[in-house]
């Protein structure tokens, strides 16, 4: 029968004794693995992509209003 | 109790399962077994191809000191209790999300889960089988995540199927 209260006080002597640095050393070995020891320890930084406004900064054309009186003849007298 | 190992077809019987060190292996380095027939035949089918043969293998395993998170109701809630304490920690501590296999690799290398032999589990079957009344799928898909393979009392071939 797995004693749960013993299990669980393990658990919570375990958080007591990890540091954010100890805690984040072990998670980028995890993931990056020996990648991690070439580059060194470093931090999580949020990869969250901010929106760029690609297009916010185009301006509008600016259409003339149309000529209702002019005609491909015009044009070509022109 | 009763359970199920898949495994490709290699011509060569095991006397033993294989152990499952993959990244997307949810409760860690483990030996995994199926609750159901029937599921393992689906995995054989679906991810055990390469061969175009899968050996389903029979085990008989000592479930005494396994944390049952499926048919346990104290020992489920105890589980959710110790994964949610730990993501919040990983992430008050690191400020990331671990995953569940992070969180019990974590406990396994810092000799957390030398108290139990192995964990026991769900997640919901994907296999169509199962699917046989509309709208919800009312069956568990059950998986045994053995840490201590001394608990393994027979492991025997059962089968082998085509795909």
């Amino acid at each position: 029968m797995i004693n749960l209260n013993k299990l669980e006080a393990k658990i919570d002597k375990l958080f007591e004794n990890e540091t954010s640095d100890s805690l984040t050393k072990w998670l980028l070995n995890k993931r990056f693995g020996n990648i991690n020891i070439l580059l060194g320890n470093g931090k999580f930084v949020s990869m969250k992509s901010h929106k760029t406004p690609l297009f916010s900064n185009i301006q509008k054309p600016n259409f003339t209003k149309k000529d209702n009186n002019f005609t491909p003849i015009n044009r070509l007298a022109a | 109790m009763t359970f199920y190992h898949t495994q490709e077809n290699r011509y060569n019987e095991l006397e033993e399962p294989i152990l499952c060190d993959k990244d997307n292996a949810w409760l860690g380095e483990a030996y995994y077994f199926w609750g159901n027939e029937d599921d393992a035949v689906f995995w054989g089918v679906k991810f055990k191809r390469k061969t175009g043969k899968y050996d389903i293998y029979k085990a008989e395993i000592n479930t005494d000191e396994i944390l049952d998170t499926v048919f346990n109701r104290e020992q489920y809630f105890f589980w959710i209790k110790q994964i949610e304490k730990a993501a919040k920690f990983f992430v008050k501590k690191t400020g990331t999300k671990p995953t569940l296999k992070e969180i019990n690799d974590f406990f396994h290398e810092r000799n957390v889960w030398t108290d139990i032999d192995g964990i026991l589990f769900q997640d919901i079957s994907e296999n169509p089988i199962h699917f046989m009344v509309k709208e919800f799928q009312y069956k568990k898909r059950i998986q045994l995540a053995l840490y201590n393979d001394k608990k393994i009392v027979t492991f025997a071939l059962h089968y082998t199927g085509e795909v």
